[in-house]
């Protein structure tokens, strides 16, 4: 029944999605036109738009997160999907999925996006690809020392479960304040004000517990010899005079972690026991 | 085993008791009507039994477990609401109930849309109520359900769309099934109704069978105001 429930999530969220992402193709076939025919005008104009369309898309997947679980649980909609025969946990798990899957693609397509903008200018500004790829190359060597390719799959590794967890926070953050918002206690009061309320609530104590963790100088270290930590500035498990390419301050990282799979035990529960469908 | 069985129920909405304590059950295999004015608790009692609503105390079973997704595999359920997405079409729809539910039947689904005469690619968006109304009947009646919980389905429509919706109900449930369908349109209904449960106050004013209910002399709609004259008394 997940999948049933994924496939029908990812349906109903891509109808809002799909414009956007439209839109993003049919500026992008404009933006090579215009470069071929070199209207400096038009390519500034559509590089605009292509930015726009681009923070559009961020907007629009979290606006889905939130509609994904207002809208299809919590308003009339949920008069089917709560009488579905499936678990609340389910329910949880389907939209939790789809969520992270749109957020994926709106933070892949961001990338892309800002990728594709750099080199439409640099190609305008270089002789060819070959030589704006070097000048980046070259970038990336002045700033710390341009890690090999093992170190940068596994920074790259690291800040990808990073933002990983990130997404995470968010989708549980929204479905938390929602689900408590549709509760009886809450019911009676406005359910988005109370779900707003709720959603800074969780993020003002978990920015304040964030940032006094990293007062506490444990770091996640990535450098040319491997994953290690750094603790008051000593090395653990990463060899004297590595390079460090990345660090990350560890307690924040685990206790957002930990929070995640608190907030989703808590909505999984508070939807199968306590959400009353209005 | 009762099919349905309520035990001890109570619901209230902040100071307001809308069930207080009520116990009842029912067999299988019949057509309950439940009965009550608005306001009488009827919808509350619904959602109780197919889990849209969490916070009560007591116990209402269907075929002896609470609403859990094998209660929800049983039930097909009409609530007055209009609740399909509103960028679905009716083959969407359609799909989406083969998909959840196993019971449904998919090709009398597609004959059905023909015969209710709604465009398969119209979108639930650009519908008008009735054809919303007439699509989401359609799904519900295309289950081979054990139980069919119909919550209103007249309320609210023309006398001729009242005997279309009866005539539906009464051609497409399976032998054997049972439906609890709420009303407080007696005229309409009283003939299909084997059982019936009033509730009002909070309690549960009457539970009959038609049979008892004939054998007395009177019909339902004469025991309902009978029954439910207090809603409509001026001290």
């Amino acid at each position: 029944m997940l999948g049933k429930l994924i496939k029908n999530d990812f349906k109903s969220t891509a109808h809002s999605m799909f414009g956007i992402f439209l839109s993003a193709a049919i500026t992008f076939v404009v933006m090579v036109l215009v470069f071929l025919i070199k209207n400096r005008t038009l390519m500034v104009l559509s590089s605009v738009v292509l930015g726009g369309i681009c923070i559009g898309a961020l907007i629009i997947t979290l606006f889905s997160i939130i509609g994904s679980f207002n809208k299809s649980l919590y308003g009339a909609q949920g008069y089917l999907s709560f009488t579905l025969p499936v678990t609340g946990k389910q329910l949880l798990a389907s939209k939790t999925v789809v969520s992270l899957i749109w957020v994926t693609i709106s933070f892949v397509f961001t990338i892309a996006v800002v990728a594709f903008l750099v080199f439409y200018w640099s190609a305008q500004t270089s002789d060819s690809l070959k030589q704006t790829l070097q000048t980046v190359y070259q970038m990336l060597q002045s700033m710390q020392g341009f890690p090999d390719v093992g170190t940068a799959i596994k920074v790259i590794s690291v800040i990808v479960i990073y933002l990983f967890i990130k997404a995470l926070f968010l989708i549980f953050k929204v479905a938390f304040s929602l689900s408590v918002a549709n509760t009886k206690k809450c019911q009676k009061y406005n359910p988005i004000l109370i779900a707003i309320l709720i959603y800074f609530a969780v993020y003002v104590v978990l920015q304040v517990a964030t940032i006094a963790a990293a007062y506490i100088p444990v770091y996640l270290a990535v450098g040319s010899s491997g994953i290690g930590l750094e603790i008051n500035n000593a090395l653990i498990g990463l060899a004297d005079g590595t390079s460090i390419f990345l660090k990350i301050p560890i307690l924040g990282y685990i206790f957002e972690a930990v929070v995640c799979i608190l907030l989703y035990v808590a909505t999984g529960n508070i939807m199968t026991n306590h959400v009353n469908i209005k | 085993m009762a099919l349905i069985e309520v035990d001890h129920l109570s619901k209230s909405y902040g100071s307001h008791l809308v069930l207080d304590d009520i116990s009842f059950s029912f067999e299988g295999g019949q057509i309950i009507g439940l009965l009550g004015p608005n306001g009488s608790g009827k919808t509350s009692l619904i959602k109780i039994l197919v889990g849209l609503i969490k916070d009560y105390s007591g116990h209402a079973y269907i075929d002896g477990h609470e609403a859990d997704p094998h209660t929800k595999a049983m039930v097909a359920y009409l609530p007055e609401k209009t609740y399909l997405a509103d960028w679905m079409r009716c083959v969407d729809a359609i799909e989406y109930f083969a998909d959840f539910f196993l019971d449904f039947d998919k090709a009398k689904a597609y004959k059905m849309l023909d015969t209710f005469q709604l465009p398969p690619k119209q979108t639930i968006k650009s519908m008008s109520k009735g054809m919303q109304e007439k699509l989401q009947l359609l799904l519900v009646m295309c289950r081979n359900a054990k139980l069919y919980v119909l919550d209103e389905p007249l309320g609210g429509v023309d006398p001729a769309a009242r005997a279309f919706i009866l005539d539906t109900i009464m051609k497409n449930h399976p032998e054997g099934s049972t439906i609890l369908l709420s009303t407080h349109l007696i005229y309409d209904v009283e003939r299909i109704f084997d059982s019936v449960l009033m509730i009002g106050r909070g309690k549960v004013l009457l539970k009959a069978s038609v049979k008892e209910i004939r054998e007395s002399g009177r019909t339902i709609e004469e025991l309902f105001k009978e029954v439910f004259q207090y809603a409509w008394q001026v001290d």
